[in-house]
């Protein structure tokens, strides 16, 4: 940037943009679910759902669920289970302090939500609540911290400051690919798994166990930086839409690689200074 | 962007999740003429199914294990791309017991090189196909169905058995946790067309599923 650029920026952000200076983060979130070749073929619908919002106060929250091919209404129970988390987060506006603890009642409280969500649907539709078998994770991203809740399988890679990648969450449960947990389950709160991360994170990324041969390297599930970099610059760019993220998932690339329902959802944080060193901020003045 | 997204991602180099199946075939003297030809000819269906999966070809790995008056392992795991159907031919007895625990031993080992080399995989299937029963000592075929039960009970193995013919389907019953089915006819080509879309389902399952399989066409009822 030149010089006339970098001041140009200061008092962009001092008179307009006070947010920055706040350390209120604003997120960009691009998301797709796309529906696997496997469930093309069978007929199924696509089984993943997702949701997110960003609170007033500005943390994000965002919910990823993934219904059990099996299970009957697997997509309804997906649906309800990301919007009760959804609803249940963003009313208690958590997570300013308090750490693992006071997350893991807060996020409990949210599983239980969306348990009842599928049970009050269950019962409307005379089915039984395995008939919505779904796995789920919720996300609350802060300026300061991200805490994550998981049940069954799917993960959550965090992008820090100073570029590293961490895998925040991820379970694999038992011998076989082909085993999870739901939290439809019996005892499913039991194998909930809730994590806290201190630190500013620059980027986020969820998605379902059709992505993870792809996107971790096996055995030790190491975020493979090659997958996750472009992604990540991706959701930096004012262009970036969900349109495109979609077509990459729907891409022969990805498709030989995998025929299971596929969901991403891609957050980056515009935090101090970025809005200004885009290039395309500068375009658009 | 939307050009390039694709080209830029690069995806992290894992092992393909595998999904073993054990072809466990009666190859006695009564299986001869007809049923071994219709038999030989299935197997081939199976692979050209398989084949036609890019997916499946690259996850399913096929082993045929044959019991006559011995047991052989006519073909040990091979990842379907690479499979050769053999030509089996059918003589002698029926030593059913000792093929059932070959196979389960092969399951056994398959899973401990898996796990050596930190590959993933799937419930490993044995589907057992016999006109006859067994006609060795009853120690042998109680041991084997002891086997059967204990590692269906404890997830290690899905175990099918079909009857073709004359099958003693009541002896089948006593082995097979699941209950033994009855080929029509010669349906076998049928069977395999419907075991190969079982794979399918199967190697591309997702998570905990209590997988659908598909519904079975070529059986009596």
């Amino acid at each position: 940037m030149r010089w006339w650029q970098r001041i140009w920026c200061f008092l962009h952000n001092l008179f307009f943009r006070r947010d920055v200076y706040k350390r209120r983060a604003r997120w960009r979130v691009v998301a797709a679910s796309v529906q696997g070749s496997r469930h093309e073929r069978l007929g199924q619908p696509c089984q993943d759902a997702y949701a997110y919002e960003a609170t007033p106060s500005g943390a994000l929250i965002v919910a990823v669920a993934d219904g059990a091919g099996s299970a009957r209404y697997a997509q309804q129970g997906a649906q309800s289970a990301v919007q009760a988390v959804r609803e249940f987060l963003r009313t208690t506006d958590c997570l300013t302090k308090g750490g693992l603890d006071k997350w893991r009642a807060i996020a409990t409280q949210a599983i239980e939500a969306a348990r009842r969500a599928i049970a009050e649907q269950a019962q409307q539709g005379e089915a039984t609540v395995s008939d919505f078998a779904t796995t789920l994770i919720g996300v609350v991203a802060t300026p300061h911290a991200v805490a994550t809740v998981q049940i069954g399988d799917g993960a959550v890679v965090l992008e820090d400051a100073q570029g590293q990648l961490h895998l925040l969450t991820h379970t694999r449960l038992g011998e076989y690919l082909n085993e999870t947990v739901f939290i439809t389950s019996e005892g499913a709160l039991q194998h909930a798994r809730f994590e806290y991360w201190e630190g500013e994170a620059t980027h986020l990324a969820i998605f379902t166990d059709g992505l993870e041969l792809l996107a971790l390297q096996l055995p030790d599930a190491t975020p493979y930086p090659p997958f996750f970099q472009p992604l990540f610059r991706f959701v930096d760019s004012p262009e970036s839409s969900p349109a495109q993220l979609e077509a990459f998932l729907r891409s022969e690339r990805v498709r030989a690689r995998t025929d299971d329902d596929l969901t991403l959802v891609l957050i980056g944080r515009e935090g101090r200074r970025r809005a200004c060193e885009n290039g395309a901020y500068w375009q658009n003045l | 962007m939307m050009e390039t997204l694709g080209e830029q991602v690069e995806f992290a180099e894992n092992p393909e999740p595998r999904c073993a199946c054990v072809l466990l075939l009666d190859t006695s003297g009564s299986m001869a003429g007809a049923k071994i030809d219709a038999l030989n000819e299935g197997i081939r269906t199976f692979k050209e199914e398989l084949q036609g999966d890019p997916l499946a070809s690259r996850r399913v790995e096929v082993a045929i294990v044959t019991f006559d008056s011995q047991v052989q392992v006519v073909q040990d795991f091979v990842t379907v791309d690479v499979f050769e159907p053999p030509l089996l031919e059918a003589s002698g007895q029926t030593a059913m017991g000792t093929g059932i625990l070959r196979a389960l031993e092969l399951v056994r080992e398959r899973k401990e090189v898996y796990k050596r080399n930190g590959i993933t995989y799937y419930r490993p299937w044995i589907f057992m196909i016999t006109d006859g029963e067994p006609t060795e000592p009853d120690h042998i075929v109680q041991q084997a169905a002891q086997q059967v039960w204990r590692e269906e009970k404890n997830n290690g193995v899905v175990f099918f058995a079909v009857g073709v013919d004359n099958a003693n389907m009541a002896k089948l019953a006593e082995i097979s946790v699941r209950q033994p089915l009855k080929l029509r006819g010669l349906a076998f080509r049928e069977m395999f067309v419907w075991l190969s879309a079982s794979m399918q389902c199967v190697s591309g399952s997702k998570p905990g599923d209590q997988v659908p399989l598909p519904p079975v066409g070529w059986s009596e009822i």
